[in-house]
């Protein structure tokens, strides 16, 4: 699997609660899209929908629990997020949600790389792409690997349901 | 041998002689549970082709969030949550206002020592006080386990936190708490399985112990455990019928980091709004003023919670520029403080009684801070926008300090209020 997109850059520790506050969790989805991210920078919400790749620093998605924080960052065409550390819970829920998530504390040290440029990440080669640049990361689980694959829990769980895949990769 | 507790129940409960940190494994979990959040979960347990929940007996759901329901959509969503318990046959179905959902499992018996829990929610953590590795997971995963009974863990590494002394007047495990996120920094522990222990800990009653395990997920760590001890025992004693085996961790288990910090040189607390771990002596922030206090949470609004606060509060008034919001974690310590006079005490003093549930701890329900608005909170998180607005600010300190704040109007020292 290859994955191309423009990046975003975002701070040290954005919380669950700043990517979707709780009074938006459980609203229809092009609701949840006006507000994602818009308490960091109300200029945010425009900026993610051009966006397919974070690039974050320390514990992203830290603090809550609530899946809509990952939904809406999926919703909004996010694919991967690359980030030092992330909140335990949004690793989960993001993953469950489709999205790759990779820890490459170099990549996200790298200053040249600005909003707006472009990488690719190969999951195959566990290569990201930036330039001349490149970078490794270890590879994810296969467990995490085929969420990722089926498009997320909900299709994997069809795919387990329907006797298409017995999920014995654990 | 040398297991941490984590690499010991997570062996025997998937029937290996031995996993290691890093090992993904997969478990069927001894309860599962969630909230108002249900809804999601039902609507991805439906969209996976779900029919019938794995083990009902296994499952339990407790209304928190938004109760009573503000909006004819929040109602709404309780009944898709009334409907789905009576029809999978979900007989542990709490209705609005028992209480949060963390300590309702607790005070109810259905966490037991040596047991592995879930909770479609970050504070699930807060069940390690009874010896059980529990952690939260989300809602896509709730309904998958709830359709299948399976869910994969990354096997965690343990980190130990050995907390000596006794606390001094005035300080709270609340306060030892913030020093702790003070030292390590939030998501200092991210993913690790942190087992409490030492002399502090042996001597406080499970209502300051859950404070531990609690904001155990605010320094990210998976899950946080209490070991299971005469405290636990007795705790448990009226509450289940059902037998349990505890786990414990070997005496010579590798552990990749060991803290160690001294009850008695802690001192009063309060985290600067904006992260967890802005932690300092809370006479540094005296004479800030505040709006708002909110003495509630699954973090800190247990009887004895209460019953400090009251101390503060008693004979005194509520600074008129201040609403003081009390929320009993549950009905239960609810039910206690008012038979010990405490709410009498709250009403008096002009603080504003809320049903028990989250209130605006997540910043969805009742008390939604203004722009500029400062609150001082018993709870556990003060990231920006966590009351609902990114304008607001939060602190985070003790019901001690929060009472005090309420009646100063400002923040300050609670010792002063305490004779």
């Amino acid at each position: 699997m290859v994955l191309k997109g423009k990046i975003l850059r975002l701070p040290d520790r954005v919380s669950g609660d700043i990517i979707l506050p709780a009074a938006y969790a459980r609203l229809p989805v092009e609701n949840m899209l006006e507000q994602v991210l818009a308490g960091l920078n109300p200029e945010l919400p425009k900026k993610v929908a051009m966006s397919q790749i974070i690039v974050a620093g320390d514990g992203f998605g830290c603090g809550t629990g609530r899946e809509s924080s990952a939904t809406v960052l999926k919703e909004a065409g996010i694919r991967a997020i690359i980030a030092k550390s992330f909140g335990r819970l949004f690793f989960r829920n993001a993953i469950n949600r489709g999205i790759l998530l990779i820890e490459a504390a170099a990549l996200v040290d790298c200053d040249a790389l600005r909003d707006g440029d472009e990488l690719t990440i190969d999951l195959d080669s566990r290569e990201i792409r930036f330039g001349n640049s490149q970078y490794d990361f270890p590879a994810p689980p296969q467990i995490i690997r085929e969420i990722i694959m089926a498009g997320g829990l909900i299709n994997y769980g069809k795919l387990l349901l329907s006797g298409e895949t017995t999920g014995g990769s654990v | 041998m040398s297991e941490t507790f984590a690499e010991k129940i997570l062996a025997r409960k998937t029937g290996q002689a031995r996993v290691v940190p890093g090992q993904i494994i997969e478990v069927s979990p001894d309860l599962s549970y969630s909230h108002d959040y249900s809804v999601l979960v039902i609507k991805a347990f439906n969209d996976m082709g779900g029919r019938r929940v794995w083990d009902p007996s296994k499952i339990a759901i407790c209304l928190d969030h938004g109760i009573p329901a503000n909006t004819a959509k929040e109602a709404n969503d309780h009944k898709v949550v009334r409907r789905f318990a009576e029809e999978q046959r979900i007989k542990r179905f709490y209705e609005a206002g028992v209480g949060i959902v963390h300590q309702v499992m607790v005070e109810k018996g259905l966490v037991l020592p040596g047991t592995i829990v879930v909770g479609s929610d970050s504070h699930t953590t807060s069940c390690g006080v009874m010896g059980a590795f529990a952690t939260g997971i989300g809602e896509s995963d709730t309904a998958f386990l709830w359709a299948t009974g399976r869910l994969w863990l990354r096997v965690p590494a343990s980190v130990k936190v050995t907390l000596t002394g006794a606390l001094r007047p005035g300080v709270y495990a609340k306060d030892v708490v913030l020093e702790l996120l003070r030292q390590v920094k939030g998501d200092g522990l991210i993913y690790k399985s942190i087992e409490f222990s030492g002399e502090l800990i042996e001597n406080l009653p499970v209502s300051q112990r859950f404070v531990f395990c609690n904001m155990t997920c605010e320094l990210g760590g998976k899950c946080g455990v209490i070991a299971c001890d005469r405290t636990t025992r007795e705790y448990l004693e009226n509450r289940t019928e059902v037998s349990y085996e505890p786990t414990y961790a070997d005496a010579d288990a590798h552990y990749d980091q060991e803290i160690v910090i001294d009850a008695s040189t802690v001192s009063p607390m309060i985290a600067l709004p904006g992260d967890v771990d802005r932690g300092v002596p809370i006479e540094k922030a005296a004479g800030t003023k505040i709006d708002q206090a909110f003495l509630g949470s699954c973090t800190n609004a247990r009887a004895d919670d209460l019953e400090v606060a009251a101390a503060v509060l008693r004979g005194r008034k509520v600074h008129p520029k201040v609403r003081l919001l009390v929320v009993p974690a549950s009905a239960q310590e609810g039910l206690e403080a008012m038979r010990k006079g405490y709410m009498e005490i709250f009403q008096e003093a002009g603080a504003i009684i809320l049903p028990s549930g989250c209130a605006v701890c997540h910043g969805g329900h009742q008390g939604v801070l203004a722009d500029g608005d400062k609150c001082i909170s018993s709870s556990n998180r003060n990231f920006t926008g966590r009351m609902g607005n990114p304008k607001a600010e939060i602190y985070l300190a003790s019901p001690a300090a929060v009472a005090a704040a309420a009646v100063a109007g400002e923040i300050a020292d609670p010792r002063e209020f305490l004779s």
